[in-house]
């Protein structure tokens, strides 16, 4: 997998968006989808992939090749799927598909993508769950580059041509800085000659790119409470919490346990009381956004009980941010944490994007065994971090409006 | 039996060891536990995480089956409302139990089946102590029962808002009239609420019993001390208790399609479309044949629409179809359906062509080089299985629960042959089997079209 990141700004977040699905048609060896598959069929079903997302502040855009390991299908070379592999992705990025007449990518490649970038903007609010999610954030982020959608603003899009895209791509790997990542069972020739055939891209001084890294979210003036109306059968309450606690800090560690605590597994307390105990909703849980120190909240609800189980989510939080848990439900929680860390040792993605992250944030990259702090993270330590929660952002995707919810958000009759 | 469910000339069925393959039958272990419990154990050296499902050949297609000689009937959701049960007991959910021992625990119902799973990387024999346990001895307390009705109410209240679910479902209530797979796993809201917990303890007395079960346990592991625990928790828990005599009853079920479309009026802003196509094996059909049939019509899939064709490029280029295009052919007891699409800009053109770009590829036929290249593709991806512990354990499972080995693939794929290909798409992929299925804004507010 090869990264290339920049920061997040409405100036180039929809070319980041775009890129990636322009330089997924076609390669300047394999110029169109249709050959470029059959080719993919010939390595043996290999996956090739190019896409973008948001890390904190960041957006990065990656390219990908994925394939049955050497040796596994009785290979004479079983090394020459891993060196095709790398040529590829190497190749989606330095060297796209082009036509004869024009200086940019090619433009009818573009047309259709920008077409399809249209109708995926247009349809955020088709997914509910990604939707309130992504809105809540948005409220609770508004002025910071974290607020934008992942696949950009409509807006942009008229703006963008086959030349300056071109033009965009050349720049990123002039500057951004770049991460590859080669997984698998490999030896050290292997991958020395896969580092070789990188030295294309980036060029000298590639070692030294940095981006400033993401803003943590900063304390909210007060709490906001937001009600969007949708035609949902099913209301979804977001809440936002602001922590302050990235991993660069000393007190990360704790964080990812008093999340845990409060809503990271089925153990904990959102899945216990607004589910088991209550019967509120079907799912309800806590996710920790590391490089902004944000916790969201999620769960969904009928709008009737809205407030009842916004009692019981703040009731919770209060409670951890006071310090009021059991020694046995830390170290459950601490259990389920470092499980969750050491099965992220078999699966390359979770690997990756792991350590993408700690990057992201500015950590040093040599600590390969993130669960060994989690052993050690004493419970003084969490009730340190509860301390630090601010309740930032409640926002509720619901038929109607119920007694007591906050002002209508400004809609956009386009989204829903 | 119609043609292509045969068994083609000097066809053989059984276990074919992979050889230098990534995933090798050597590597895979079975004991028969008492009670009769199937259990396997796949050892996967090197892998930090282990990963055990146990299932159930029930699922939500079984509406009514016979129990010791007498007819049972249940409502819509019925298996799915079992599942949320088993993990309930006396100290409430048993999920916490499992996350205190730092595993992750959970399960699913399909039509067919429904499995319960943990994943985590300590406290191996305790976690499988407790999810046999659970498995085995449900315990339906009416508060307990009415309880989990609420959080499942609102799980379908979460399905209802969600188009990809809704025109999967409306697409398989187009092409069954009655067979049970057009209903819906989790039930609606009024058969939820006819269930009652005399109805769930009869469907655990029938579908629990060691014998019903299949069990795999993968990771790096000593396949004989998994069987010793299981052989020890089972005897306890289950001493000698006859199994119940199960038959199931074979839903009538036409040849052809209930309607050729169906329209979901949900707002959203972009449309959803299915094409599917309705197959008809015969009642009780060798799984093996099953298994061959699906492999045949996947790799037609490929060809047709996979891509690499230029009917997906096509599609794709007039902006018909994007990244969640997909087609698969799924089958189980009595069923089976190709089903194709994905997200579009008009749903009604988008399954126009695509029927049509189906028809003009069986006037063409596919040839000798599109099948093998299929094939090495397949290849590759079966080899890949063996990456993912929980992926690989689970899909095998659901093959046994089938009554077929998913490691006899390679050996299918070798002798599925063009003549077999051939038929499935001049058989199957015939308009009188079509149904299409659209999930859009409508904003004339009509009543949906038959």
């Amino acid at each position: 997998m090869i990264t290339l990141a920049q920061t997040l700004s409405p100036g180039t977040v929809t070319a980041g968006a775009l890129l990636p699905r322009v330089l997924i048609r076609g390669t300047r060896s394999l110029p169109d989808r249709t050959r470029l598959a059959e080719h993919l069929e010939d390595l043996f079903g290999a996956a090739l992939g190019a896409t973008s997302f948001k890390l904190g502040d960041h957006q990065v855009i990656e390219a990908t090749f994925s394939s049955a390991g050497p040796g596994t299908l009785g290979e004479r070379d079983g090394d020459r799927l891993v060196e095709e592999g790398t040529r590829l992705a190497v190749e989606l990025l330095a060297d796209p598909a082009r036509l004869p007449q024009g200086p940019g990518l090619r433009e009818d490649y573009v047309a259709e993508e920008k077409d399809l970038l249209a109708r995926d903007i247009a349809a955020i609010a088709d997914d509910r769950l990604a939707y309130a999610h992504f809105r809540c954030l948005e409220e609770m982020c508004r002025g910071e580059p974290f607020a934008l959608h992942s696949l950009g603003r409509a807006e942009d899009l008229p703006d963008l041509s086959a030349e300056n895209l071109d033009a965009f791509r050349r720049s990123l790997l002039r500057t951004a800085p770049l991460t590859a990542y080669l997984i698998g069972r490999l030896d050290g020739r292997l991958a020395e000659r896969v580092a070789a055939a990188l030295t294309v891209l980036g060029g000298g001084g590639v070692a030294r790119r940095k981006l400033p890294p993401p803003v943590a979210h900063p304390p909210p003036w007060r709490e906001k409470e937001v009600f969007e109306q949708a035609e949902v059968t099913q209301a979804r309450l977001v809440v936002g919490l602001q922590t302050g606690v990235t991993p660069v800090h000393p007190l990360f560690p704790a964080a990812v346990l008093w999340n845990g605590l409060l809503g990271g597994f089925v153990h904990s307390r959102l899945f216990r009381k607004v589910r088991e105990e209550r019967g509120l909703a079907y799912y309800a849980w806590s996710r920790l956004l590391a490089v902004k120190g944000v916790i969201l909240i999620s769960c969904g609800i009928e709008d009737d009980n809205y407030r009842l189980a916004l009692d019981l989510v703040k009731r919770e939080v209060d409670q951890l941010s006071r310090g009021s848990f059991s020694e046995a439900e830390l170290e459950a929680t601490r259990n389920s944490a470092v499980g969750v860390a050491l099965a992220q040792l078999d699966s390359p993605t979770s690997l990756v994007y792991g350590h993408l992250e700690r990057r992201a944030a500015g950590l040093d990259l040599t600590e390969l065994a993130p669960w060994r702090a989690l052993e050690r993270t004493t419970p003084e330590e969490v009730r340190e971090f509860g301390r630090r929660v601010r309740l930032d952002t409640v926002y509720l995707l619901g038929r109607r409006r119920p007694p007591g919810a906050g002002e209508e958000a400004t809609r956009d009759a386009a989204r829903v | 039996m119609p043609p292509g469910f045969r068994p083609p000339p000097g066809w053989g069925r059984g276990l074919v060891a992979g050889g230098r393959e990534g995933l090798r039958a050597e590597d895979f272990q079975r004991a028969t536990i008492d009670g009769g419990l199937e259990a396997w154990v796949w050892r996967r050296r090197g892998f930090t995480n282990r990963h055990v499902v146990i299932a159930t050949p029930f699922g939500a297609a079984d509406r009514s089956f016979s129990l010791d000689g007498r007819v049972v009937s249940v409502p819509d959701g019925t298996a799915h409302f079992l599942e949320h049960l088993v993990f309930q007991t006396e100290r409430g959910s048993a999920l916490g139990t499992f996350s205190r021992l730092g595993v992750r625990a959970n399960a699913f119902t399909s039509h067919t089946a429904t499995a319960y799973y943990f994943s985590g990387t300590a406290n191996f024999a305790a976690a499988l102590r407790e999810l046999v346990g659970l498995v085995l001895t449900a315990r339906f307390r009416p508060e307990t029962v009415e309880s989990e009705r609420r959080v499942i109410a609102q799980e379908i209240r979460m399905y209802e808002d969600d188009p990809g679910t809704r025109v999967h479902q409306a697409l398989l209530e187009a092409l069954y009239s009655s067979h049970p797979v057009r209903r819906r796993i989790a039930g609606t809201l009024e058969s939820l609420a006819d269930i009652s917990p005399a109805t769930l303890e009869t469907c655990h007395e029938a579908f629990y019993h060691p014998s019903s079960l299949v069990l795999v346990a993968a990771g790096d592991l000593e396949p004989q001390r998994v069987f010793d625990l299981l052989s020890k928790e089972v005897t306890r828990l289950h001493p000698g208790r006859r199994a119940p005599k199960l038959g199931r009853l074979e839903p009538e079920e036409p040849p052809l399609p209930a309607r050729h479309l169906a329209r979901v009026d949900l707002p959203v802003k972009r449309p959803l479309f299915l094409v599917g196509f309705k197959d008809t094996p015969p009642p009780g059909a060798d799984p093996w044949l099953l298994f061959r049939r699906e492999m045949a019509t996947n790799l037609l899939l490929e060809v047709l629409l996979g891509p690499a064709s230029p009917l997906y490029d096509d599609l794709y280029r007039r902006g018909l179809v994007d990244e969640t295009f997909s087609a698969r052919y799924s089958t189980g007891p009595a069923f089976g359906h190709a089903v194709m699409g994905g997200a579009t800009r008009d749903a009604d053109e988008a399954a126009a062509r695509v029927q049509e770009g189906i028809r003009r590829g069986r006037q063409k036929g596919i040839s000798a080089k599109d099948l093998e290249r299929k094939k090495r593709k397949a290849r590759g991806q079966y080899v890949e299985l063996a990456d993912s512990l929980e992926g690989l354990a689970t899909l095998f499972l659901l093959y046994r629960l089938k009554g077929v080995d998913l490691l006899g693939y390679p050996r299918l794929l070798e002798e599925v042959g063009l003549d077999e290909v051939d038929l499935v798409l001049q058989e199957l992929f015939v308009p009188e089997r079509t149904s299409v299925a659209v999930v859009a804004a409508d904003r004339t507010g009509g009543l949906p079209e038959v």
